[in-house]
């Protein structure tokens, strides 16, 4: 009752998109992701296709714990974000690392602590492998990582139906992208 | 006489707003910081600009000295006071258009602005401290009360650079090593960087924008690369190999021992990230392995066995019982290796390796180097023979460390 009350009131402040995003910030994209298997700050086991992404809104931007230029930027978007989603909203935000050889499940915990992180937001790192299937899935696939873009994408796995924004976006674009994504 | 009042009034007045200006650009400053904006505090100017405010090329960042920002490029007019005052406001950049969004929007009054865009007037001069025409002047601390220790540190570094560098000079400038009081940065504030600092008085001077090298000591890990660059794994490191080592010793419950709970809490969760089924405790008579993080006294468990690093074990005053086996986890292996085989002091080795690391750093600087083009120019670097990676551990270089039993 409170979770429906609560996704109730989240949906009515968002702007009515009957179909997608009012903003020219966020290109529509099909994309199809591949199974593959993460570790999350905690150094669990994730299967990307699984209870991480079943049923969720996914919100992911891509990062490297030592990066200490645009990095933090985007981290604190995605920070603000999870402060403002009602605590039952189905929506998990990942962060997926660009730097799986340096990027430890006890570096991405760090990370996730320092902005606050919550049960909804997972860090995500893996073998250098896996994580690179996932990122060229994403076409975030960054050939030198001081070079990739703050991107953030906005979708699910179920329908493939993805969302990419072309500059950093406000948390409240994001939250309202997610809520008419959700409706 | 009045008039050297008033100069003397004039020049103090403008050594503090410069100072300020530092304290802003670094993050330092305690300036307007509203709930829900970004301020200057968490998001400060040098991380995206660099300490040298020439940009980078993550995110496309532009250059931001004031003498590029206030004239005209190709693209855009020069900017003025207001327009400056806009641009960091409220992201309007000087020709209207909108800056990008990575540029946090800084809720800074006029005189805040004004004392940054000075500041930023400065950036040049700043950054060539230390550098003169036919020289360079690097500091090398001093202990108080052990010059024989402070000399010997000095000679050996100077001998090191000589034997890195094929003599005393870089790029036609003689090295010129100047001895600094730890306990004194701001004597050091013409100098290009510091060297062999304890690690406990490195902090005022990276304050000041000095760059700091080789500090003695263990880092805690959470210190500013660009800034601050060690050859000893930082406490963070050496906790989280510990951690590594003690979980896989076995499936007996292990307890944790520091003063500082967020320590604590800390080496527990690398425990669980190591070893996720080992049991943790926090009763002593339970514990099969204890492991003390500092100077805290020894449980009493005399069956247990306790890890600590070497650091607390010299810093502690208790005592373990006659037959219970230490684990002692070394920060430095190499240098201690290295020292037992040239029977000489570990702190002579600590000089030689500071030395070759400067050596690096000043031919990667390049001929116009600078306090922040030092730092940075170890970004790649990779000192096989003494076991140095900066492109891996960017803030220490390496994060061996080795566990042997106590004899």
């Amino acid at each position: 009752m409170i979770r429906t009350a609560l996704l109730t009131l989240f949906m009515a402040a968002a702007p009515a998109l009957a179909d997608g995003p009012a903003t020219a910030d966020f290109a529509r994209e099909r994309l199809a992701m591949p199974q593959v298997t993460l570790i999350d700050q905690y150094a669990r086991e994730q299967a990307f296709h699984g209870p991480l992404t079943d049923g969720q809104m996914l919100v992911i931007n891509f990062n490297y714990t030592t990066c200490e230029s645009i990095c933090p930027i985007g981290n604190d978007v995605m920070a603000e974000l999870d402060d403002m989603l009602p605590i039952d909203a189905p929506v998990r935000l990942l962060s997926i690392t660009i730097d799986p050889g340096r990027d430890t499940p006890a570096h991405m915990r760090k990370a996730a602590d320092t902005f606050g992180a919550s049960e909804r937001w997972s860090w995500l790192t893996g073998t250098p492998g896996e994580v690179s299937r996932l990122l060229a899935a994403f076409d975030a696939d960054f050939a030198n990582i001081v070079l990739h873009d703050p991107v953030f994408i906005v979708g699910d796995l179920q329908s493939e139906r993805f969302y990419r924004s072309q500059s950093i976006p406000e948390a409240q674009e994001l939250a309202d992208l997610v809520a008419s994504l959700i409706r | 006489m009045r008039g050297l009042f008033l100069a003397a009034l004039l020049f103090l007045g403008t050594a503090s707003m410069a100072q300020d200006g530092h304290e802003m650009f670094t993050g330092q400053a305690a300036v307007a910081d509203p709930a829900g904006e970004r301020s200057l505090i968490r998001f400060p100017c040098h991380t995206c600009h660099g300490r040298d405010g020439q940009g980078g090329i993550e995110g496309d960042v532009p250059p931001i000295e004031w003498s590029r920002l206030s004239v005209a490029s190709a693209d855009r007019p020069g900017y003025g006071a207001d327009t400056f005052h806009r641009a960091v406001t409220e992201g309007i950049a000087v020709d209207g258009r909108p800056l990008s969004r990575l540029m946090p929007r800084y809720a800074l009054n006029r005189a805040e602005t004004d004392t940054l865009r000075a500041y930023l007037g400065r950036l040049h001069e700043i950054q060539r401290r230390g550098v003169l025409s036919d020289r360079l002047r690097i500091g090398v601390a001093t202990i108080p009360g052990a010059a024989e220790i402070s000399d010997g540190y000095r000679a050996a570094l100077a001998k090191s650079l000589s034997e890195r560098l094929g003599g005393d000079r870089v790029y036609g400038r003689q090295i010129e090593l100047v001895p600094v009081d730890a306990t004194q940065p701001g004597e050091a504030h013409d100098l290009l960087a510091v060297i062999g600092l304890p690690v406990a008085a490195v902090n005022p001077f990276t304050q000041l924008g000095l760059p700091v090298l080789a500090p003695v000591g263990a880092l805690s890990g959470n210190e500013d690369s660009s800034i601050l660059r060690g050859i000893t794994p930082s406490r963070d490191a050496l906790h989280a190999a510990l951690a590594a080592e003690v979980a896989t010793k076995g499936q007996r419950p292990i307890l944790v021992v520091s003063q500082d709970p967020a320590q604590r809490s800390a080496f527990a969760l690398a425990l669980s990230l190591a070893a996720p089924d080992r049991a943790q405790t926090d009763h002593a008579k339970e514990a099969e392995d204890i492991v003390v993080l500092d100077a805290s006294p020894l449980p009493q468990n005399s069956a247990a066995r306790v890890w600590i690093t070497w650091q607390s074990l010299a810093a502690r005053s208790t005592t373990a019982a006659p037959d219970q086996t230490i684990m002692v986890a070394i920060e430095t292996p190499r240098i201690v290796s290295d020292a037992i085989t040239a029977q000489t002091h570990p702190i002579q080795i600590h000089a030689q390796e500071a030395g070759a690391v400067l050596a690096e750093a000043l031919k990667a600087a390049g001929r116009d180097v600078t306090r922040a083009r030092l730092l940075r120019a170890l970004g790649d670097t990779v000192l096989v023979d003494i076991g140095l990676d900066y492109a891996r551990f960017p803030l220490t270089g390496t994060e061996e460390i080795a566990v042997v039993p106590m004899p």
